[in-house]
């Protein structure tokens, strides 16, 4: 892989907890999931160092709420000894992964935060009862005045370039880039019920809270909370795009992209594809092939329709200027073809080959061949698990709540055979990621280390092993800046300081002269 | 085009119930 290997990035997952009989949110969700971070850290998984909430820069006042709201006398303890930043976020237990450069990391990363989750809720229901964990992005209550939901998020974060990613080309940015969050809906949705009335609603209008008097399975049911073209905001008036500028890198080169439209997707494969796509995609946007995209007449309009049509995938969606394109035969393929002007200009044989899948699964989408996608593309597992079933009504939510749980099964990426209820199937999604991508190796041996340890080709391979060795003399620390007594270390190339770089590093044990040595003032 | 993308082989059934614990999930809106 050359240029899938190229751009630093990591994925945030936030997973729902609640106990059966279920309970409100509230100070005993909140309870339910910092007991769930305290057992992981008891476990040994998470380390007793501060995050450094002061350099949330593009998020302070919540960041700083998340940590006044923390119940318990001894924590919150956050970082984890693989580089991943573990935490209770307004009563979702989530996982952000550390820094990775390849989409196999992609889906050993995902794995690994689905099994820390499960694990951590296993020791909780000694104490605490019934609990369950699902990875997915709604909520789903039907009660006396019909049904209602509200969602949560799976984000995305891509180091990309800032002298395209940045305020004042934003409006070029939000031009190149939504038509691609629409057309990409039927490779990266994760499949859903939501409430509808003859159309979809928020009750309150203000709200981000759907209401319905019926429910229906859609495609994406993530893309139909976005209400504007860009956001600040991610809880209620999100956007195609999202506007928060905290590179955790160096500001003057790099913008996180923080893609808060990715939604939480079991399949291998598809977590993949995904990853690969994003990173395809921003690089040709970096290298000026992406100029002159379709524009889209409603956005908003145009991801309902394309997440609510599971029937033809390949729809006409209107264009400005009263023209029509098709999904993915025009608008999605717009991007492709700047994907493969990419690969022979920079490409190597296993960008190639991830390229001609992901035009193979277009085409089975294409043509509406699901059979063969089905267990590859969360959105048709699901759907198809629905058919055989014959579920209606709610039982179409236990359909898609139980695929998205996250029991014992999880132990199957650390060799066990360990049976739950979930309808997800580790093994033959495993399987089908091996077989299309032969070059995908000992992915199960890759989990199995990243539960305790970071990618070795990141800045996160420096980063945790100074964790490691000097947790004692560390005061506080975050994605990029690790503060100890009597000095601060800055990590602010992501993609630097991998195993390589740093076994020298590595060996200078003290920490001022260590920081010394990153800044270059010393050898 | 169809030689790249395998058919993807799944359990020829279903053999798992589904829970009423799973029917209702229930969480603040988030992200």
């Amino acid at each position: 892989m050359k240029i899938l290997k190229e751009m630093a990035r990591g994925c945030e997952y936030e997973f729902s907890v609640n106990r059966y009989p279920p309970i409100l949110p509230g100070i005993q969700l909140s309870d339910i999931i910092g007991r769930t971070i305290l057992a992981l850290k008891n476990l040994g998984f998470i380390s007793k160092v501060m995050w450094s909430v002061e350099d949330e820069i593009g998020n302070l006042t919540y960041e700083r709420g998340l940590f006044d709201s923390w119940l318990f006398a001894e924590g919150p303890y956050e970082i984890a000894f693989n580089g991943m930043r573990i935490y209770d976020d307004a009563q979702h237990l989530e996982f952000s992964t550390p820094v990775f450069r390849s989409p196999i990391d992609a889906v050993v990363y995902d794995k690994v935060a689905e099994r820390l989750a499960f694990l951590g809720i296993e020791q909780i229901r000694k104490t605490h009862g019934e609990l369950y964990c699902y990875k997915t992005n709604n909520s789903l209550l039907k009660g006396s005045y019909g049904y209602e939901a509200v969602a949560w998020g799976t984000h995305g974060c891509y180091c990309v370039s800032r002298r395209i990613f940045n305020f004042e080309n934003w409006k070029n940015v939000e031009k190149i880039l939504i038509p691609f969050i629409i057309s990409r809906i039927p490779l990266i949705g994760s499949g859903g019920v939501l409430p509808i009335r003859n159309e979809f609603s928020f009750e309150p209008p203000t709200s981000s809270r759907l209401c319905g008097d019926k429910i229906i399975y859609v495609i994406s049911p993530r893309a139909i909370y976005i209400k504007q073209l860009s956001s600040i905001d991610t809880t209620v008036d999100r956007g195609f795009l999202n506007l928060r500028d905290e590179p955790h890198a160096n500001p003057n080169k790099y913008w996180r992209l923080h893609d808060i439209n990715f939604e939480a997707i079991r399949s291998d494969f598809q977590i993949f594809i995904r990853d690969a796509l994003e990173v395809f995609t921003l690089r040709a946007i970096e290298e000026g092939l992406l100029q002159n995209p379709p524009i889209i007449k409603d956005p908003i309009e145009a991801i309902r329709k394309v997440s609510m049509n599971i029937n033809e995938i390949d729809q006409f969606i209107e264009l400005e200027g009263s023209n029509k394109a098709r999904l993915l035969s025009d608008i999605l393929s717009y991007y492709i073809s700047a994907i493969e002007k990419l690969i022979e200009l920079r490409g190597d044989n296993e960008d190639h080959k991830v390229f001609k899948v992901i035009e193979s699964v277009i085409q089975k989408l294409k043509e509406g061949l699901f059979e063969y996608l089905n267990g590859a593309i969360d959105w048709i597992a699901k759907m198809m698990l629905i058919e055989e079933y014959n579920a209606k009504d709610m039982d179409m939510a236990i359909i898609c709540n139980q695929y998205g749980l996250l029991d014992e099964n999880t132990g199957f990426y650390e060799g066990r055979i360990e049976k739950g209820d979930t309808l997800f199937d580790p093994e033959s999604s495993l399987a089908f990621l091996e077989e299309v991508f032969p070059f995908v190796k000992s992915i199960k041996e890759k989990i199995k280390y990243g539960m305790n340890n970071p990618p070795t080709d990141t800045r996160e391979y420096l980063r945790t092993n100074i964790l490691k060795e000097h947790e004692s003399e560390i005061i506080k620390m975050n994605w990029w800046k690790i503060y100890f007594k009597g000095g601060l270390i800055t990590l602010d190339e992501p993609l630097r300081y991998g195993k390589e770089e740093s076994e020298e590093i590595l060996k200078i044990k003290d920490l001022k002269k260590l920081s010394e040595v990153i800044r270059g003032e010393a050898k | 085009m169809s030689d790249i993308l395998p058919s993807f082989k799944k359990k020829e059934k279903v053999d798992k119930k589904l829970k009423k614990e799973h029917a209702e999930l229930i969480a603040p809106p988030g992200e």
